[in-house]
């Protein structure tokens, strides 16, 4: 969250030095905006999964687990502003946040305590996996005249993306005699967090109600590949981001 | 100012309304169960009502009074412990603590239970009891080992009257809880703190397999906590005295008489396999037919294995402990020993014997002695005798093909018997009994007096009609053949032979018996006429057995 806030200074502190020098483009309205502050709420709906995989002794064997995350859609929050710089090209920078809680589908072998190479299936799912989502945007902005009411701004650039996520860290199976089958018992969880820079891309359009306020409709894709690290020093590559959909305010200034 | 001076009023009243509300929810109960009430009170209020049940109880006798004591760190304070009584009988894991100081309870913890409903008199005397929970523990237990009437809240609900009998086998602490009514057993653990550890072992022949041991004082021991009867093996460090003491009931067997390794990897092959194929045989009777161990109830198993060291071996010593040497054998209550074979220099009837533990179906066999002991209870001479002996050696071949694939050599699902450790050719053929110069037809039957009458000879009549049920072919005496119900349909014979030996059988059974017996379990089994009937008949038919 310190890295995120740090751009989000670092982009503002270019920009507004950048916006006064710069030669403002008239609207069709005769009406020319040095900037603007954007408030969204919406849906990162990509539907997406990773997985895992670990090993632990038990009875004298290697116990195998795999795990299968899905991360199902989560609710976006999003906020940001813009400055133009030149023409209708500017810089622009925005936080995202998303949360939500998901389920992972485990699937393990669990060496049978008297027999060799006979390994129990065990299947089972660790809920309330929770994930977050925190990124940055950077973005070089093209802001297309307003015609009418409407405002397009096109932009793409860099994401920092900070991923954190609960993920199982160890497995307690039960079983009992004669031990042919092995059940899961419960699953143990650790919260791992860590930042990737990817990119992003999206299109805001903008209704305008009057000459500074409007509503309008944000839609992004933004991508990370974020690497964590889990305790045993396992790496797990997990796809952070998504296409993402927001709707909300629009002030221009 | 006027609102923080309002607002800190108003907070002050609010304070103690909101702790007393929080302080007043129902104290819950640790593990839902019925009837149970959890004591943690904690206002006030519950305190001092808690406080007041605890002494209408006490005069009630319904709590008693067990022990008092000074706190050492705050003076003025004592601390009680109270059990429950039901109408003068303690109820097991029923009590609670109560802090006292000042004339005050600052504290009350604890578990009682209401809602209790049992006759509390006893229909078994304590002696039953203890001779009971002597049975289950394998060891005395003297005057001083008095049983306890206790109520026993059950875990899924209701309470047992219950007399409670602890036991110290010398590898475990069993605590019994056995209904003062009908005598069974009702709740039986270990008090002895353990850890179960799975090993690795190396078997006689050198083959790699798990072994359940238990982790205690930094040494792995042969005890078998993961099967629900305790199964121990015991290293008897080739002194044949004191087996013969043990068996003879001079001496007990000690923890550190218990076989050993310091790294769970055990590499000792009759130790490991006198304690892993005891556990296979135990699999092997619950998974086929849901038996529960020797006698039904999970009996405890003791393994005797090195009576004597084959270093010691001469041929005086031998004459003198032969049955250390080249034999196994099943000592009654749950115990067994296993021969340590001969040197490798050394060949008896022109075979090397091996350990004898490291053969499944002997360890199966000796075993199998033991079932029949608490079932049918055969009498080891003349034809009963060889019932006796051809049902460990049937036994014996199930355990094998159940646990090895099918095939000849060396670890393989076979007929003979022993032949792992008995090279070559085992010691009996149950194929061919004629083979190895055993009778394959009743007309051959050994009709002396040694071997009790031929119980092992004369055993393989029997075994052999039980090979003829399952494989067919055609008995070389009587010339008849069998059709058999086929190797797939091997389960179909191992339950008409067990529920005829076990359930039908009775001490004095002779081959006629058991021809009859074994044909209506397989009518009882598959039904009258059917094929595995027919199987059997044939198989009876054919070795001269009517």
């Amino acid at each position: 969250m310190r890295t995120v806030t740090a751009c989000v200074l670092f982009v503002l502190s270019l920009a507004v030095p950048c916006a006064a020098q710069s030669a403002a483009p008239s609207t069709r309205s005769g009406q020319a905006h040095r900037g603007y502050v954007t408030v969204n709420a919406g849906s990162q709906p990509t539907s997406r999964s990773f997985s895992d995989h670990f090993t632990f002794e038990q009875n004298v064997e290697t116990a195998t687990v795999d795990l299968r995350y899905p991360v199902k859609a989560a609710i976006l929050f999003d906020g940001g502003g813009g400055i133009r710089l030149w023409r209708q090209f500017g810089v622009g920078l925005s936080v995202s946040r998303t949360a939500h809680d998901n389920a992972a589908s485990i699937e393990a072998k669990s060496p049978h305590p008297f027999f060799f190479n006979q390994p129990r299936a065990v299947t089972g799912t660790a809920a309330a996996l929770t994930r977050t989502e925190t990124a940055a945007h950077l973005q070089i902005l093209y802001m297309r005249p307003q015609t009418g009411h409407l405002r397009l701004t096109l932009g793409a650039g860099p994401s920092l993306i900070n991923l954190e996520q609960k993920l199982v860290t160890a497995l307690h199976i039960t079983d009992e005699y004669p031990y042919d089958t092995a059940s899961l018992g419960s699953a143990d969880t650790g919260r791992k967090r860590k930042s990737a820079i990817g990119f992003n891309a999206g299109a805001d359009v903008t209704w305008m109600f009057t000459r500074h306020i409007g509503a309008g409709v944000l839609v992004r894709f933004t991508q990370a590949h974020v690497k964590l690290t889990t305790s045993d020093s396992r790496t797990i590559g997990i796809d952070a981001g998504g296409a993402q959909a927001g709707a909300g305010l629009r002030f221009f200034f | 100012m006027w609102t923080v001076s309002r607002r800190s009023r108003r907070l002050r009243v609010l304070l103690p309304l909101v702790a007393s509300v929080l302080l007043m929810r129902p104290s819950l109960p640790a593990q839902s169960r019925p009837g149970r009430v959890a004591i943690a009170p904690q206002s006030t209020a519950e305190l001092r009502d808690w406080d007041q049940r605890t002494v209408r109880m006490t005069r009630d006798g319904d709590l008693r009074l067990r022990q008092t004591r000074e706190d050492a760190l705050i003076p003025g304070r004592t601390h009680e412990r109270l059990d429950q009584y039901y109408r003068g009988v303690r109820v097991f894991g029923a009590d609670l603590t109560r802090q006292l100081g000042n004339g005050q309870a600052p504290s009350s913890f604890g578990f009682i239970y209401d809602g209790i409903a049992v006759d509390p008199t006893p229909e078994l005397d304590a002696d039953a009891a203890r001779a009971i929970a002597e049975k289950q523990s394998g060891v005395l237990l003297g005057p001083l080992a008095e049983p306890e009437l206790v109520v026993l809240p059950l875990d899924a609900g209701g309470f047992a009257l219950t007399w409670r009998v602890r036991a110290v086998t010398g590898i475990d602490i069993r605590q019994y809880f056995i209904d003062a009514r009908t005598g069974s057993v009702v709740l039986e653990y270990s008090d002895l703190q353990t850890q179960t550890a799975v090993g690795r072992a190396t078997g006689v022949l050198g083959d790699p397999k798990k072994i359940a041991a238990s982790s205690e004082s930094g040494r792995f021991t042969a005890v078998d906590h993961l099967r629900p009867p305790l199964i121990s093996t015991y290293d008897m460090q080739g002194n044949p005295s004191r087996t013969n003491s043990y068996l003879n009931g001079f001496v007990q067997l000690a923890p550190s008489d218990l076989a050993s390794d310091s790294d769970n990897a055990w590499t000792d092959g009759a130790i490991s396999d006198a304690h892993v194929y005891a556990g296979y045989t135990y699999d092997y009777y619950f998974t086929r037919f849901g038996r529960k161990g020797l006698d039904n109830g999970n009996i405890r198993m003791v393994m005797l294995v090195h009576p004597v060291r084959r270093s010691d071996f001469t041929i005086p010593y031998y004459t003198q402990n032969s049955i250390y040497f080249t034999n196994a054998f099943y000592a009654g209550n749950g115990v067994m020993a296993f021969g340590e074979g001969l040197p490798p220099n050394v060949t008896l009837g022109g075979q090397v014997w091996d350990f004898l533990a490291g053969a499944i179906d002997v360890v199966a066999h000796e075993l199998t002695h033991g079932v029949t002991d608490y079932s049918s209870r055969l009498i080891y001479r003349n034809e009963s005798g060889a019932l006796n002996e051809a049902f460990s050696d049937i036994m014996g071949a199930n355990v094998e093909f159940f646990f090895q694939p099918s095939g000849s050599g060396s670890m393989k699902g076979e007929y003979l018997m022993g032949e792992d450790v008995v090279r070559p050719d085992g010691i009996r053929s149950l194929a061919d009994p004629l083979s190895q110069g055993d009778p394959d037809h009743y007309s051959r039957r050994f009709l002396g007096t040694s071997d009790g009458g031929g119980v092992h000879t004369n055993s393989l009549i029997a075994s052999h009609a039980y090979y003829l049920a399952i494989e067919g072919g055609t008995n070389r005496t009587s010339g008849l053949s069998v059709q058999g119900v086929g190797a797939a349909n091997r389960e179909q014979m191992e339950k008409v032979f067990y529920r005829a030996f076990t359930q039908f059988l009775t001490a004095s059974a002779t081959f006629s018996s058991a021809r009859a017996a074994t044909i209506q379990a397989a009518r009882d089994l598959y039904g009258a006429g059917g094929a595995v009937e027919r199987a059997v008949t044939d198989a009876w038919t054919a070795v001269g057995v009517f």
